[in-house]
């Protein structure tokens, strides 16, 4: 199979590129490194199968980041039948010494000048005719976003690929004033637009603010309209299940009955509310980063980050950690500095994550009136956001120094969201995140459930049960923060993924209720299953203890066995010693 | 004159780059190298970084890694 790479710098619109080409998904926004690792799809072309990679950017064929160097390691290879030099008009001259080490390599290049109606908005005039005369290799201008030039390049790349395997015969760029010849630009080339918008969003004094502000908005906007789906929903949920599944089940055991209704029917329906919430985030979250202002975080960060041996990027990575924590922790790539990547990699599993989110979601609502229901989970974020800036301080007081290396990073010019490309996103996580979380809520319910309902014979959670076998033996570790032993097995469960927690909590809310009741299963823990001070302790315990074994193999990759064992000991003793207080605090209040 | 004092849309080109040999290099592909002008979009506020411009793209730079920068004064 024919395999053609997608490459060249950082924010150029690889992927953009790569999507529409390819007509495929792909993550694309406005930030510079949103590609950590390569993409790779297989698609028909040209009558046969070709594979397409879409590589992380690079300024040079050395140096740089983890992410630069994964995708450098790849051309040195030249494992490619057409590889594709994706640059940005508007940027052309500072590019060009990689088009020049690329023809150096006499790979068979392709260049796609992309952007080019940015660089039309901005007075800049590209010939690409002329690059490609005195090149030698094909040259067009496109543009990704406004899909111009697609078709020319998709036809230009099937025409590579059905000839044979040939390199460039210019092995440099011309010398001289060449670059006069194929890139003219205004005297002062600047984005007015952005400088304005960036006096007003980075003012020294509102810059903050107003970001907190639009942050506030963006999550009160998913919650409002996603939440009052969410209850449509729920309605929804519940009458099908008063409606006929009771009317089905009412002759099972009660075990049974209890297993299929409060377990898995109420378990995968609670996944299903979320999805608007879900969906909703995601979707601002597209459109925030496309937008370039999430960018922005980084610069009215970095001043705070700096004080706890992280850089304003870590920030940037822990807000794209609420979506999953696994994406950031590789996104950290883009950070060159060895030991800031690690403290940033370290600090990222406590970026509380859509996972656990429904869980925190499900117990605040199940225990806490809707206003003091808000307020718990803002306050499990300021925790997300402590928990981070802790951690990070004592790793940088307890790591080595190094070599210095400078933060200097790329600000992208604000652009106006596309709507589609932030809707495919929306839709792409939500696929995904329903299609892991269903699987993994159904293994939570199953094996909760076989905890308590073994050994055979034994009625659901009594003392003889597996579970609370193991739930006294855990007893002196989760005592101190007031955690009745059921719940210990759904949080031992957790270990594997946050949302097996909820399918746990499901079974237990329901057994702890009984089973065979038509009430709503969560009206057992709001009449004093769980306490609400326990509740807290246990969301806090939740929201920082271990990462899900997902997250724990990418730090594995990426920093090894000890950023893994580092992350696995910190994170449980830092939740225990939280829970802990948080608890002890708690019942001064609440008793 | 260190690049660090330079006030909101000043314009100086750079002078001389204080790093190591990798860093300068990196410096040098995101647009920062001697010779090249830059303008000061966002200038350092306490240790808050400072914001450039530098042939149409803009870059973020810590105060004290633009206190290594030397720029010839406007």
């Amino acid at each position: 199979m024919k395999r053609v790479a997608f490459i060249g710098p950082p924010n150029v619109g690889k992927s953009s590129l790569f999507a529409r080409l390819g007509g495929v998904y792909s993550p694309i926004g406005n930030w510079a490194g949103l590609t950590v690792t390569v993409k790779q799809a297989t698609v028909p072309w040209c009558g046969s199968m070709v594979e397409l990679l879409d590589l992380p950017g690079f300024y040079a064929l050395s140096g740089g980041g983890a992410d630069e160097q994964l995708a450098q390691a790849m051309v040195e290879k030249a494992d490619a039948d057409v590889w594709v030099l994706v640059l940005n008009a508007v940027h052309l001259p500072r590019q060009l010494g990689l088009l020049n080490e690329l023809l150096a390599r006499q790979l068979p290049l392709v260049v796609l000048v992309n952007q080019i109606d940015e660089a039309k908005r901005l007075g800049v005039q590209v010939s690409v005719e002329r690059m490609q005369q005195d090149l030698g290799i094909p040259v067009l201008a496109v543009s990704g976003k406004a899909c111009i030039g697609m078709d020319t390049a998709q036809q230009m790349l099937c025409k590579q690929l059905q000839q044979p395997k040939t390199t460039t015969q210019t092995t440099h760029l011309p010398t001289g004033d060449w670059l006069t010849h194929i890139w003219q630009a205004p005297t002062i080339l600047a984005d007015s637009t952005s400088e304005k918008l960036d006096a007003i969003l980075l003012h020294p004094v509102w810059g903050l603010p107003l970001f907190a502000l639009a942050m506030t908005l963006m999550f009160q906007t998913v919650f409002w309209i996603g939440g009052t789906i969410q209850d449509s929903l729920a309605e929804v949920f519940s009458l099908v299940s008063e409606t006929f599944l009771l009317p089905y089940t009412a002759h099972l055991p009660a075990w049974l009955s209890g297993f299929l209704i409060n377990g898995v029917y109420e378990g995968i329906a609670t996944l299903f509310s979320f999805v608007p919430l879900v969906a909703l985030f995601f979707l601002l979250m597209a459109a925030l980063t496309e937008s370039g202002y999430l960018a922005r975080m980084a610069f009215l960060a970095d001043d705070l980050m700096s004080r706890f041996g992280l850089e304003g990027r870590s920030l940037v990575l822990t807000v794209m950690g609420m979506g999953c924590n696994v994406p950031a922790v590789l996104g950290a790539r883009i950070i060159p500095n060895r030991r800031m990547r690690y403290l940033t990699q370290l600090t990222l599993p406590f970026s509380l994550c859509s996972a656990r989110f429904q869980v925190f979601i499900f117990i605040a609502a199940a225990l806490f009136a809707p206003w003091q229901a808000a307020f718990v989970v803002m306050g499990l974020y300021v925790l997300s956001l402590a928990a981070t800036l802790v951690t990070a301080w004592i790793g940088q007081k307890a790591m080595a120094k190094g070599v210095y290396e400078p933060v200097v990073f790329e600000m992208p010019s604000y652009r106006i969201p596309s709507l589609s490309a932030a809707y495919r996103s929306a839709k792409h996580e939500v696929v995904e995140f329903m299609k892991r979380a269903s699987a993994l809520i159904v293994f939570g319910v199953v094996a909760v459930w076989m905890l308590l309902n073994f050994p055979w014979g034994v009625t659901a959670g009594d003392a003889n049960s597996y579970a609370a076998v193991v739930g006294r033996t855990l007893a002196p570790i989760f005592d101190p923060m007031g955690l009745p032993e059921l719940y210990v097995i759904a949080l031992l469960f957790g270990l594997v993924a946050k949302e097996v927690v909820l399918g746990g909590l499901m079974l237990l809310m329901g057994i702890a209720q009984n089973a065979t009741d038509s009430e709503n299963a969560l009206s057992a823990a709001i009449n004093g299953n769980l306490p609400p001070d326990a509740a807290l302790a246990m969301m806090a315990f939740i929201l920082l203890y271990t990462p899900c074994l997902a997250t724990l193999s990418v730090l594995k990759q990426e920093g090894g066995w000890r950023l893994m064992f580092t992350s696995l000991a910190w994170s449980f003793t830092l939740a225990w010693i939280v829970a802990v207080a948080i608890y002890q605090t708690a019942r001064i209040f609440f008793h | 004159m260190w690049l660090s004092k330079l006030g909101k849309g000043v314009t100086a080109a750079i002078k001389d780059i204080a790093f190591s040999t990798e860093a300068t290099q990196r410096m040098h592909h995101l647009g920062l190298s001697i010779g090249q002008e830059v303008c000061v979009i966002r200038p350092c506020h306490g240790n808050s970084p400072m914001m450039l411009r530098t042939n149409g793209a803009y870059l973020m730079l810590r105060r004290c890694d633009a206190d290594k920068i030397t720029v010839k004064a406007p």
